[in-house]
């Protein structure tokens, strides 16, 4: 069976416009060979999840350098639950500077994996390829 | 003179023959960040094109590149400071006095996000925003609160603000007339920069030309009613943020100080009027030579510019004057008590470069909002800088050094270069809004990025030398916690100021801003006029939208 391409939406909720984090990620997954949507600036939780239904991706990266990680975090998750068909999962990836006190919180929430500034983009790979949802990757 | 400069070049050649300079797989080709060759050593021959008079001359004097003042900063430190906001203004102000109490000769203020966006702290799309990254400032009444107890008009007033950078000084002079200080008399700066911050962050709120538009309302109206207030600060720091060369950083807010001139020379300012107002807010790296000549270089295209382009005839319109700050990008997360070693270099690098003012960063400013003590050591690092160390008893050190006179001159040609591309690109306004500007600086960086991965490029702790921690380097700094609780008090002190304060003065005052922002008229008076009012900047914001409509970032990703 062809291995699917893995389809990556890396969003930038929120009010913060610090974008180099989110453009090196963006780059190193499509030098992986996955494909990848973005979103540009400024998006609410609302616009991040509806493009992830209507692009079809497997997994939603959000890059937050501001302080509000969490309530956009539990925004996110919440719509997800609300909006997506019961039968189709995310893999849902977090990068910025979070304090490591946060990260148990967001991985009770749902999300997957965080990353900061100093993950390698090869160790981001990895991680999407060994935990992306098998429904995403069965044709 | 001609046969000691040739003498001088055969010692050179039998120099680096004998030692095999530039030859052995040993001693490899080295070049600078902006693709410089740079030599083993050099010598009075690699400046001998140099007209000392023409080119270099005296601090003071045309064309500028040893200062913008005769004696710098021999008698009177620059201004050092650092950067604060935090919670809410109560807590902010908190700090001011502590740093006022250090020495602090200026109140430098950091804005929140919510803020730079123009959303009051009560609109849902500020939660947990309010107060993260710098302080929220919604009405006259926070101004009020952060000057509380602190001589407002004696020392300068910094503000980091962008597009809503004219409703924020229209704020401050609203708060100033309270305490019984005219317009005239308050001093200060801001940044009110939006066409660097389109190519950066992307709090760029109405569309770039009219958001452009609004900055030059409030240059205009300083030009001729602040006399000590400077209302442009073209930021290399939000560029250099973002990735960016010192070439292209340079280049780029010439190219979009230009527009900002030309748009006041096409309302009638004369060019000395305007051209003394605009300064800068660079970014320093750790590359402490690159960086001095960066300085030097940018004062000289600066004076041949505002000469030779627009015909300025006095040396305030020449003189280039700017702030600077050690490069956020360049501090690090590994060992970050290293990262004041980092920001000294840096600070270094800003004192020899001939800068008017620095604000320091903390060298917990990686994870957080810097503390009270690491405020406290970067304001003494300044301080040591300024007061200990003597270099400040003759100005331009580092001028005749043949190394530095020489990368002076390649600097200046390499941001020549950036200005000449952004034409090409028609202009800075075009390529701000095509993209150009933003993919050059993204493709620079991609590269920087690549080199720090694969360890080509050093950055001590992080890709060599790592001595392997078992904590978090978080773990071991008191960092800076949100006050949860003060934001939340502060919410509902917003919330009371709008029952409680004329609200139908606050109406008429937004329709009177919202007919004038559809005409050509300097909305500046509208904006003082609604900030004594206690409009609040959401709504101050959401009157011009109205007009001005919204800017959408550009999803640009480059190849």
């Amino acid at each position: 069976m062809p291995e699917k391409i893995i389809k990556v939406l890396i969003a930038k909720p929120g009010l913060d416009g610090h974008e180099l984090g989110a453009i090196i990620v963006i780059k190193g997954l499509r030098d992986a060979g996955m494909e990848v949507v973005y979103t540009g600036l400024h998006q609410t939780p609302e616009q991040i999840v509806a493009s992830a239904i209507q692009e079809d991706v497997d997994v939603i990266g959000t890059s937050i350098y501001s302080g509000a990680y969490l309530v956009l975090m539990k925004k996110i998750m919440k719509l997800i639950k609300e909006r997506v068909p019961g039968n189709k999962r995310f893999l849902i990836i977090v990068g910025g500077p979070i304090p490591p006190a946060d990260i148990p919180e967001l991985k009770k929430i749902g999300v997957d994996g965080v990353f900061s500034s100093r993950s390698k983009i090869e160790d981001i790979v990895k991680f999407i390829k060994d935990h992306v949802p098998s429904n995403a990757l069965s044709l | 003179m001609a046969d000691e400069l040739e003498k001088i070049k055969t010692e050179e050649r039998r120099w680096e023959e004998e030692n095999k300079i530039g030859v052995s797989p040993k001693s490899p080709k080295v070049h600078t960040d902006l693709g410089l060759e740079v030599k083993a050593v050099y010598t009075p021959a690699d400046i001998q094109h140099v007209d000392y008079l023409r080119n270099i001359g005296f601090p003071g004097e045309y064309p500028f590149t040893r200062g913008p003042y005769p004696e710098m900063s021999r008698h009177k430190p620059w201004r050092y400071s650092v950067f604060t906001g935090f919670d809410t203004p109560e807590e902010t102000n908190k700090r001011w006095k502590f740093l006022y109490e250090a020495g602090q000769p200026a109140f430098n203020i950091v804005y929140d996000l919510p803020s730079h966006m123009g959303l009051d702290p009560d609109d849902p799309m500020a939660e947990g925003e309010v107060g993260r990254v710098g302080i929220p400032i919604c009405s006259v009444d926070d101004i009020e609160t952060a000057f509380k107890d602190l001589p407002m008009g004696k020392y300068p007033f910094y503000g980091n603000m962008e597009t809503l950078a004219a409703i924020i000084v229209a704020m401050y002079i609203a708060a100033g007339k309270k305490r019984g200080i005219a317009e005239a008399d308050l001093p200060g700066s801001i940044s009110n920069d939006p066409l660097s911050t389109a190519a950066s962050k992307s709090t760029v709120v109405f569309p770039v030309k009219n958001s452009f538009r609004l900055a030059c309302d409030l240059i205009e109206y300083a030009c001729k009613n602040m006399p000590h207030f400077y209302p442009l600060q073209v930021k290399g720091v939000n560029i250099s943020e973002g990735g960016c060369s010192i070439a292209q950083e340079a280049g780029f807010v010439l190219a979009n100080a230009c527009c900002y001139v030309d748009e006041c020379l096409r309302r009638g300012v004369n060019i000395d009027d305007v051209a003394p107002k605009i300064t800068a807010f660079f970014a320093t790296t750790p590359h402490l030579f690159e960086e001095a000549s960066k300085y030097r270089a940018f004062r000289r295209i600066w004076a041949r510019l505002m000469k030779e382009k627009y015909g300025a005839k006095t040396n305030s319109a020449m003189a280039f004057k700017f702030t600077t700050i050690a490069c956020p990008l360049w501090l690090q997360f590994e060992e970050p008590e290293l990262n004041l070693v980092r920001a000294t270099i840096m600070g270094l690098a800003q004192a020899l470069g001939g800068a008017q003012a620095t604000p320091h960063p903390g060298h917990d400013e990686v994870f957080a909002i810097p503390s009270e003590r690491s405020q406290n050591l970067a304001l003494g690092t300044q301080q040591i800088l300024a007061e200990e160390t003597n270099v400040t008893k003759t100005v331009d050190p580092l001028g005749g050094s043949y190394y530095v006179e020489w990368l002076t001159d390649q600097i200046e040609k390499k941001i020549i270069e950036v200005i000449n591309a952004v034409e090409a690109h028609g202009g800075a306004l075009t390529a701000l809004e095509s993209g150009y500007i933003k993919r050059e600086i993204i493709n620079y960086y991609t590269k920087i990025n690549r080199e720090i991965e694969s360890g080509e490029r050093v950055i001590v702790r992080r890709n060599k030398y790592r001595v392997k921690e078992e904590k978090d380097p978080r773990e071991m700094l008191a960092l800076h916690t949100p006050n949860e609780e003060a934001v939340r008090r502060y919410i509902e002190q917003v919330k009371k100021l709008k029952r409680e304060r004329n609200n139908s003065r606050v109406e008429s005052c937004l329709i009177r801003l919202k007919e004038a922002a559809k005409g050509k008229e300097n909305l500046m008076p509208y904006l003082i006029e609604s900030a004594e009012a206690y409009a609040t900047l959401g709504e101050i914001t959401k009157a011009l939208k109205e007009t001005f409509g919204e800017f959408k970032a550009p999803a640009i990703i480059p190849i």
